[in-house]
């Protein structure tokens, strides 16, 4: 590696510390929000300790604990299916569109760029996938529409492709006669690592916090993703703080903190991404170079 | 030079003409399924199970399988036990009319978006809950309603006995019957609530402020005493209060002033005198104090700022029992002030109202079912509550009197927190342990008395001005609630404010309403 | 090579693609019929497809409006600032974070910068709310307060929001938007990097002269995307964190809060879909251009 410039490292850490902490520090305004009396919130605004702790958000989304834990269930369920899949599309999709002089490679490119230029818009996707393919509440909805393959990584993997993997390496691989699937998938992807875990952080973030699928899809609630289960435990919150529930949710209407429940659903959303993406991070290192074939 | 750009362009384009061809062509794979009655691969629905097809064109009256008939409304909460309720209903109904109801509850925030998919794809559908998405004429316009003069004729009656009516006729768009109204509050009176203790220890007689005056009186002497505390904080998504003495005729873009009780001239509420005292007012009040800062941008209710302690009271649409809903959202007791007295408009109606979709494929069954909801008092106390025992059992029985079942409370039942105002007719169920024990006949008497606008059952449909509309939404965005918040100066903006709808179009949809309403009133008003 | 030849030589490549394509097909161009909404007076009686035609008059609601040329600039202006700063920070602190040293450290880094993009929109209008309330907020209340400045009514002062709002649109996606960069960079052959530190290049030049022209490719490729969405704008961003307030709307309102304020009460299926369909238009026409030109100059690196 370099020798490290000590300068430029003491310049790169505390411009680095500085943005950090503007993106922690709001998140523990956040977090303190969550475990604040509602009261207190709304005389005295947000501050980074409570000044009254209250439980009560958290008391409320956490109280039918079973639905909540079979909503990170599907959610993670959902996320490593959807992720694998959309992977192995994205891959299979922009490789052979990374290939120079692959025919036809400028009109499938023209094809592929051309869904993110376009949208038919709900109601046909809608009445496609739900009379078409029956999907409607099932665990495909939360699966197939719209998030197993998208253009902009298909084109972002290409480019991957294209820069990084000289064609070398993979002329080299085809005169030791492996097929093309093979050079795929034993030469290419391995130096492709830091490209894959970008993308598998990125499709399973959209499958995390993709909440429009249920939310048009799914009517049965045992489906629920966990962003479904929370975003709807707010709505309902809301719903009886606004005081048009009758007289039987009264008491509970009365309690109920609102605002810190809205930041309490934002916690538990965030919380676990953060748990798993120091372990993707390892794979963001430059891959193995099969053979030592230079420029 | 290559030409490969050129081409490539041809192509692209050619390849949006061949896109746009196709699509006029008329294929499609869902193509076929969107004709609206009649698809087939509804029948795979979960809900709804085999015997639409078999049962809807012959029908008849008294015997022969039972018609399926699906209700779709909304809920908050758990409602999982909507299946067994479905199943005690169509026990009843089965018995009566030969119906069997599948009631499907969608979760009041999903239910416009999952509502507005379901009728747009023609999935099985018979009787809604609507206004909750849409203005009802926009129901109608995009053929998603079907009119109800005839079917109420013949199987309708309860429904006459039920609802008074000058609120029947409400449920009118362009002189057809579309909707039907539920028993709840449908007038209201304006004015202002506040906390009780605070008027004893002030000294204020509430009972007997009527105007906005004597109200600045006694909110100049709360805000003295009370630092730190705000008289008054705005409800209504931060636009202070819904109405103060207008017909809003649908969209506020041309509107009835004096309740719309003396004549029925529409114009335009940002020119009139009462509009520009009022937010005159607002804005002096917000200069001395008297108004919550940031008021039009709270996202808080004025509940929830009365609960913290940061305010005193606020404006609101009231109704009876008004005193007791705020009180437990503020945990205060509440003192009212009435300053308008209540009226009802075709607003008041038509923003939740029952309606048989286009989807239906027994509309009489559906019609007979609406009228049953009406008449019979079990299927009410089943819809609006559930099943006795399981959810909710009596606590007085002779005064009808009921709370949660043993065992049971509003976080762990399976059958929503009581939501009366959606269904048919609350007014023939149980009361809740709270509410007051005559709250059915106050309510009722409450209807029966308000002043109706005169222009009460008449809907503008706005099919012709969408443009201008728009626009002047835009426009309203800009002005209305600040100025009701009393943030921005009447003096400098008002004008501004109106030159801006002016070119919006307003003058448009003001000629457009008033044709229309003339045209309403020459047939209905004799 | 002959002919059959060179074609078999790119089978196995067809192959591979069939099953994205199927996919693409299916979730994206069947539902395409849907466009003819944007054209079509639909009723529901009587079906989409049989529906009558209306022509461009859906369209119109956009163009007959005084604010038609301020939702046009706000979205593509905001949109421009958008794609030039957000590139260059998001390119700058993934150089930056593949030179911290420590591995330790930099996981750390790169796990706090994302957290911005994983709050909901609404949730960040609240953060942002507790900062400009006018009696809580924290600049008015604590650092106003302690340096003696009169408060400002910040939801009733239009000239602050272009910034305010730049501001948190690039802290929410700098964090996010980085990771491409990052992942390309650590990618790059280190080869070329020992090269230049023989020829006695320092670290900045290293970074200008080798890291960068090494980008480009990623770079063109983002930014011709980008272009793509010019005349689309996140919601969230310019209805919810201004908190829908009047006095703002002018520099806050976008063709998307144009449509959602007109339609929230009209509910017409044809013009928001009349306003999506301009929207990719707009787009369309854009990219194509962007893309010829880039053809012309760096052929390498267009989209298509």
């Amino acid at each position: 590696m370099f020798t490290h410039n000590k300068a430029f490292q003491v310049g790169a850490n505390f411009i680095m510390i500085l943005l950090s902490l503007t993106c922690i520090l709001p998140f523990i305004l956040l977090i303190s929000a969550s475990i604040t009396n509602e009261s207190s919130l709304l005389m005295n605004g947000y501050a980074f300790f409570p000044q009254e702790i209250s439980w009560d958000a958290y008391k409320f989304l956490l109280y039918d604990s079973s639905s909540i834990v079979r909503g990170y269930g599907i959610t993670i369920f959902v996320t490593a299916v959807g992720t694998t899949a959309n992977l192995l599309l994205t891959i299979l999709l922009a490789y052979p569109l990374s290939r120079p002089d692959l025919p036809g490679k400028n009109t499938f490119s023209f094809l592929v760029y051309f869904t993110m230029l376009f949208n038919g818009g709900l109601v046909p996707s809608y009445i496609m996938w739900t009379q078409a393919f029956h999907i409607k509440n099932t665990i495909w909805a939360l699966i197939v529409p719209s998030l197993m393959l998208n253009a902009f990584y298909v084109i972002m993997m290409r480019t991957y492709f294209t820069s990084n993997i000289p064609n070398e390496i993979i002329e080299a691989a085809r005169i030791d006669s492996a097929g093309e699937m093979r050079i795929l998938f034993t030469v290419v992807l391995p130096m492709s690592l830091p490209m894959i875990a970008t993308l598998c952080l990125m499709v399973g973030l959209g499958y995390w916090n993709n909440w429009t699928n249920g939310l048009y899809y799914l009517t049965d609630s045992s489906l629920f993703s966990i962003q479904n289960i929370l975003n709807r435990m707010l709505q309902d919150a809301q719903f009886l703080a606004s005081g048009m529930a009758g007289e039987a949710a009264a008491e509970l209407a009365a309690q109920l903190p609102t605002t810190g429940i809205r930041m309490g659903v934002a916690v538990l959303g965030a919380l676990p991404i953060m748990l798993i993406y120091p372990f993707f991070q390892k794979y963001f290192v430059k891959g193995i170079t099969i053979g030592a074939v230079k420029g | 030079m290559s030409n490969t750009p050129k081409s490539k362009r041809v192509l692209a384009f050619a390849l949006v003409v061949l896109m746009l061809a196709v699509l006029f062509a008329g294929c499609g794979g869902g193509s076929q399924s969107t004709a609206s009655t009649g698809s087939t691969s509804t029948a795979s629905q979960a809900s709804t199970g085999s015997s639409t097809a078999a049962s809807s064109t012959a029908a008849p009256k008294d015997d022969g399988p039972a018609t399926k008939v699906t209700l779709v409304s909304m809920t908050s909460g758990d409602s999982s036990a909507a299946p067994d309720v479905s199943a005690e209903v169509s026990k009843i109904s089965k018995e009566k009319i030969n119906v069997e109801l599948n009631i499907t509850l969608i979760n009041q925030g999903s239910y416009k978006d999952q509502l507005n998919l379901m009728l747009s794809s023609g999935e099985d559908l018979d009787i809604f809950l609507a206004g909750l998405a849409s203005p009802l004429a926009t129901y109608v316009n995009n053929g998603q309603i079907i009119p109800l003069d005839d079917l109420m004729a013949q199987y309708g009656s309860s429904i006459y006995e039920a609802l008074p009516i000058e609120y029947i006729e409400a449920g009118r768009v362009s002189g057809e019957l579309y909707g039907l109204a539920t028993n709840r509050d449908l007038a209201n009176y304006y004015g202002f609530f506040m906390r009780k203790d605070l008027c004893k220890k002030y000294d204020i007689d509430y009972e007997n402020i009527h105007d906005l005056d004597a109200l600045e009186e006694a909110l100049i002497k709360v805000r003295d005493g009370e630092p730190g505390m705000y008289p008054v904080a705005s409800g209504s998504g931060g636009s202070m209060v819904s109405s103060w003495g207008w017909d809003a005729l649908n969209d506020r873009l041309g509107v009835l002033m004096n309740c719309g009780l003396t004549d029925l001239n529409v114009v335009n509420l940002y020119e009139t005198d009462e509009y520009r005292d009022f937010v005159t007012r607002m804005r002096k009040w917000e200069q001395m104090g008297i108004i919550m800062p940031d008021a039009a941008n709270n996202p808080d209710t004025a509940e929830a700022n009365m609960k913290a302690g940061k305010a005193f009271g606020g404006f609101g649409h009231l109704k009876p029992n008004t005193y007791l809903t705020k009180a437990r959202s503020s945990t205060h007791e509440i003192a009212i002030a009435e300053i308008i007295p209540a009226f009802a408009t075709t607003s008041n109606v038509q923003g939740l109202i029952w309606a048989i979709a286009t989807n239906s494929k027994a509309p009489d069954k559906a019609m007979q079912m609406l009228n049953l909801m009406y008449e019979d008092p079990d299927i009410t106390n089943l819809t609006i509550f559930g099943i006795e025992g399981t959810h909710w059992k009596f606590v007085d029985e002779a005064n009808a009197i009921i709370n949660y079942a043993d065992g049971v409370d509003a976080m762990n039942t399976t059958y929503t927190p009581v939501l009366g105002w959606m269904w048919p007719n609350q007014f023939i169920g149980h009361i809740w342990e709270g509410d007051e024990p005559d709250v059915w006949e106050v309510l009722d008497n409450f209807n029966r008395s308000a002043n109706k606008s005169m222009a009460m059952g008449f809907a503008f449909d706005n099919a012709n001005v969408k443009n201008e509309v728009t626009a002047c939404m835009s426009v309203l965005d800009k002005y209305h609630n600040s100025l009701m918040c009393g943030s921005i100066d009447p003096e400098t903006t008002l004008d501004q404010f109106n030159k801006e709808l002016y070119d919006a179009g307003l003058q448009n949809i003001i000629d457009e309403k008033q044709k229309q309403l003339d045209e309403w009133a020459a047939v209905n008003k004799k | 090579m002959s002919k059959a030849g060179k074609w078999r030589r790119f089978i196995p490549f067809y192959l591979m693609m069939i099953p994205s394509l199927i996919y693409l097909f299916i979730n994206n161009y069947i539902p395409m019929f849907g466009l003819v909404i944007a054209f079509k007076n639909v009723n529901y009686r009587i079906g989409i497809l049989k529906s009558p035609w209306a022509g461009l008059k859906n369209f119109e609601f956009l163009f007959r409006t005084k604010d038609a040329w301020t939702i046009t600039r706000n979205t593509i202006a905001y949109n421009l600032v958008f794609i030039v700063l957000g590139t260059v920070i998001a390119i700058a602190v993934a150089i930056l974070l593949n030179e911290i040293s420590t591995r330790i450290v930099k996981n750390v880094y790169q796990t706090i910068i994302l957290l911005p993009y994983l709050i909901s929109i609404i949730v960040v209008s609240y953060i942002v709310m507790a900062f400009l309330s006018y009696d809580t907020g924290f600049i008015n209340k604590t650092l106003f307060g302690a340096i003696g400045k009169e408060a400002i009514s910040w939801y009733n002062e239009p000239k602050y929001w272009p910034f305010i709002l730049v501001v948190v649109y690039i802290w929410k996606h700098f964090g996010y938007s980085c990771i491409i960069y990052y992942a390309t960079v650590v990618g790059f052959d280190r080869g070329y990097y020992e090269a230049a530190v023989i020829d006695g290049a320092t670290r900045w030049q290293s970074i200008r002269l080798v890291t960068l022209p090494m980008l480009k490719p990623t770079i063109i490729t983002l930014t011709l995307m980008n272009i793509g969405r010019i005349f689309y704008s996140d919601f969230g961003l310019f209805y919810q964190v201004p908190l829908n307030s009047g006095p703002l709307i002018d520099v806050t309102n976008t063709i998307d809060t144009y449509v959602y304020r007109g339609l929230i009460t009209l509910n017409d299926v044809g013009m928001s879909s009349a306003a999506g369909f301009y929207q990719s238009i707009v787009g369309f026409i854009l990219v194509m251009l962007a893309n010829w030109v880039v053809n012309k100059v760096d052929k390498e690196n267009a989209l298509f």
